[in-house]
């Protein structure tokens, strides 16, 4: 009864989580801002159904299998979220490499404040 | 009708922005929210398999994320060279 309890908190809570993050999707500018929430998504949410999922059904082909499907959207989400933002980056400046009028401040431990990257010569 | 079946009806109302963004954003906006769309059916599918008390449901969202991760990259590569 307390473990039913415990599930279905957990998972309101995923829910709210992934409605939230779905409203930041839709609310933020850029698309690199858009992308950081799919990784809440993928890691926060999904670990919370699973545990539901752990305390709520004693059977174990349900858990593990639950329990995979958590490992590999939490190892894919980071793969594809590279690959997505490196598209991006490329369609918008048509390189990778930084451009040395982008006015990037590169941090190192002298100058802690930052100074301006000059990209690659 | 379970609490995991009232999450996965809740949860459909995270579809609402994605299809927002894939309707009106550019195409780098599209493709971030097909992604997310992606791994919210992934969890909705996991609702319903639990809520259904059906062990053998869960290859569905097995199969979808496996799938979603390639269709996501494919349509990474295509954004950054052809779109």
């Amino acid at each position: 009864m307390h473990h039913a309890l415990a599930a279905s908190i957990l998972v309101w809570i995923a829910v709210a989580l992934a409605v939230f993050c779905a409203i930041g999707l839709a609310i933020m500018r850029t698309a690199f801002e858009r992308l950081h929430f799919s990784s809440i998504l993928a890691s926060s949410c999904t670990a919370l159904i699973v545990v539901a999922v752990w305390l709520d059904d004693p059977n174990w082909q349900a858990r593990l299998k639950a329990l995979f499907i958590a490992v590999l959207l939490l190892l894919m989400n980071g793969v594809l979220s590279h690959a997505t933002a490196r598209a991006i980056r490329i369609r918008q400046n048509k390189r990778l490499d930084i451009d040395g009028g982008e006015k990037i401040l590169l941090i190192t431990k002298e100058h802690p404040a930052g100074i301006p990257h000059k990209g690659k010569s | 009708m379970n609490y995991w079946l009232w999450a996965a009806l809740g949860l459909l109302a995270a579809i609402l922005p994605c299809l927002y963004v894939c309707a009106v954003k550019p195409a780098e906006d599209r493709l971030v929210a097909l992604e997310f769309l992606s791994c919210i059916v992934t969890l909705e599918l996991i609702l319903m398999a639990e809520g259904f008390h059906q062990p053998s449901f869960y290859d569905l969202p097995l199969t979808l994320a496996l799938l979603s991760f390639g269709g996501g990259m494919v349509f990474a590569r295509f954004l950054e060279r052809w779109l």
